[in-house]
């Protein structure tokens, strides 16, 4: 006959046992359920990457790139995390140049949504746009260092 | 060059290191030294690589030819110190259970080396921490060249944290200028083995305390919670952090439970490094390390030890966390910015924040809900604290003679350091709410692994052992 502390024993073991197989093989089957085969090309990080790639021929390996967004134009109102994120992913991209936000550098990224802004950024910063590279990033020419 | 490639020699380094520490036959406890060289060799190297690109130059291929010397000189140390007689020693015994429980937990594995890879496909550059911090640094410092100390300058967005210690980032930094190329393997491989490092601690530390299918269990309760594999995944520096706060641990106890005479010089040395891989891992790891410099001190203290004794023991810590610590000063005192949790604050505006009640209220409502699995972002969170306590409290052998007191020492270091965690919330000075929900997740998982090594050490849970 069983001690009232073995069978105590066997009942957490079981439901120990019991919870760890339910809690793995559940989140093995979450991950299983949100797999997209497009997930090995085409996550959001390497498809900024991708974006912001043709910038870097036209600048230095090293030193400090201005950085102007949406954000940057009087009376938006968009999402800033989104923006924030942008901002952070084109460091990664850049990096190991130092991407500053503002517009007192020699060459400043922007990252614009609507092409019509490119002027309302040209006369606010007093910058020259020197090249488009599609999905809304342009490089610009600035006053400073 | 396959990116495991990278990993062959820190391993190999990290082995060697551990069996001239740990006593004995190198034969003994071969695969708690195993589990332990996952770990501590990619860290001693990230030191080496970072003090190296201090001085030298990044990406240089003397690097790596010194890192070979290095290997050779350890392994002909270890050769030559090698014991000659036989050692006898016992095994513990491998009974029905144990075969039982470990062919469970070697399922539990594999479903846990599968969810990592699921991750690592699902966001192979890592979550935002990884990319935004961790790695973009490492590019720093693999793309640079001299001037990857740019990187510190003061116009760095403050999220990117230039002032974190760089365990991960010249990790990964040396192992991209090993094969020459940046993949995103590396980071995903880099995360891989500090986790199954962790595996590997919890699980032979615990059979060594309380034999094989109590270890399997152990394994069991860290590898099933979605966290640990999420972490993991992640590519981010908690996992790490827990595995040192384990080792620690692990070896705190040791030192607890051995008589003052026979605690070797190896074993401080490396509980001395693992203290200080901490602090070269996560700014957390900073207190850790005291904390866990003062657990051994009172340990000590406890002993009535004599004074001459203690002071050779400190040394032997002292030249185990050196490499760390010197990296660590040399990044904090003359490359980094001050904290973001520091800047900007005197001590009395902390002060006026430590004694806010609703500061404190809210606090401790984040993370009480976090131990039980109330996850603020919606994360799927066990509540593995509470049930370790609910274990401990069932199942500790009351009736086992009487153990030294200083086995408290190790609970009480991780319980003040969850305290520590509670003080750098309330004195915070960015929005609390943002900075609870972006971390209580991940601190609450720092103390787990720890304490399911700790519980499982004592209990006697299994019903041959009733």
């Amino acid at each position: 006959m069983q001690s009232w502390g073995t069978r105590l024993r066997f009942l957490v073991l079981g439901l120990l046992l019991i919870g760890a197989l339910f809690t793995a093989l559940s989140d093995f089957f979450t991950r299983a359920e949100r797999w997209d085969p497009a997930n090995l090309v085409d996550d959001p990080v390497t498809n900024w990457e991708r974006r912001i790639e043709p910038v870097k021929n036209d600048l230095p390996p090293t030193g400090k790139v201005g950085y102007l967004s949406d954000w940057d134009l009087p009376g938006w109102k968009g999402g800033l995390s989104d923006m924030d994120n942008e901002y952070r992913l084109t460091q990664y991209a850049l990096a190991p140049r130092l991407v500053v936000r503002g517009a007192g550098y020699a060459q400043i990224v922007a990252n614009l949504s609507n092409p019509e802004d490119v002027s309302r950024i040209e006369e606010q910063f007093r910058v020259r746009k020197i090249r488009e590279y599609g999905f809304g990033i342009y490089l610009f020419e600035g006053q400073g260092q | 060059m396959s990116a495991l490639s990278a990993f062959v020699v820190p391993v190999c380094i990290g082995l060697s290191l551990v069996l001239l520490a740990w006593p004995g036959s190198y034969r003994r406890d071969l695969g708690l030294k195993i589990a332990l060289a996952l770990g501590f060799g990619p860290g001693i190297v990230s030191c080496l690589y970072f003090a190296w690109c201090l001085f030298l130059r990044p990406r240089s291929r003397f690097y790596f030819l010194a890192e070979a010397l290095l290997l050779i000189f350890l392994i002909g140390l270890v050769w030559m110190l090698r014991r000659r007689e036989p050692e006898e020693y016992s095994r513990p015994a491998f009974s029905r259970w144990d075969r039982t429980l470990c062919g469970i937990f070697g399922v539990f594995l594999v479903l846990a080396v599968a969810r990592f890879i699921q991750q690592i496909l699902m966001q192979p550059h890592g979550i935002q921490d990884a990319w935004n911090i961790w790695n973009m640094r490492a590019r720093f410092l693999f793309r640079g060249g001299p001037a990857w100390t740019d990187l510190f300058s003061t116009e760095l967005y403050w999220l990117n944290h230039a002032d974190y210690p760089f365990l991960l980032t010249a990790g990964v930094a040396r192992a991209w200028s090993f094969i020459g190329s940046e993949t995103v393997l590396v980071p995903a491989l880099q995360a891989g083995f500090y986790a199954l490092s962790l595996i590997g601690v919890v699980f032979f530390g615990v059979a060594k305390q309380r034999g094989w299918g109590q270890a399997a269990l152990a394994g069991i309760a860290l590898t099933s919670p979605p966290i640990f594999v999420l972490l993991s995944g992640w590519q981010i520096a908690d996992v790490p952090l827990a595995l040192w706060m384990t080792v620690t641990i692990l070896l705190l106890n040791r030192i607890a439970l051995t008589p003052s005479v026979s605690i070797t010089p190896g074993q401080l040395a490396l509980f001395g490094l693992a203290s200080g891989l901490a602090a070269w891992t996560k700014n957390e790891g900073i207190p850790w390390l005291l904390l866990a410099i003062t657990g051994w001190a009172v340990i000590q203290a406890w002993r009535h030890f004599l004074f001459r004794r203690h002071h050779r023991h400190a040394l032997w810590i002292l030249a185990g966390a050196a490499l760390p610590l010197l990296v660590l000063g040399y990044l904090k005192l003359a490359l980094a910015p001050s904290s973001d949790l520091f800047a900007d604050q005197t001590s009395a505006s902390m002060i006026q924040r430590l004694l806010e009640p609703q500061r404190l209220a809210m606090t401790g409502a984040y993370i009480f809900r976090a131990l039980f699995g109330d996850s603020p972002i919606g994360l799927q969170v066990v509540p593995m604290i509470p049930i370790m306590a609910g274990l401990f409290l069932l199942f500790y052998p009351h009736n086992e003679r009487k153990t030294p007191a200083s086995r408290i020492i190790p609970g009480l270091v991780l319980l003040m350091q969850g305290i520590v965690y509670i003080a750098i919330y309330l004195i915070t000075p960015h929005d609390l709410v943002w900075h609870l929900r972006t971390s209580v997740d991940r601190l609450v998982f720092h103390l787990t692994p720890p304490l399911i090594l700790l519980v499982f050490s004592r209990i006697r849970i299994l019903p041959e052992q009733a």
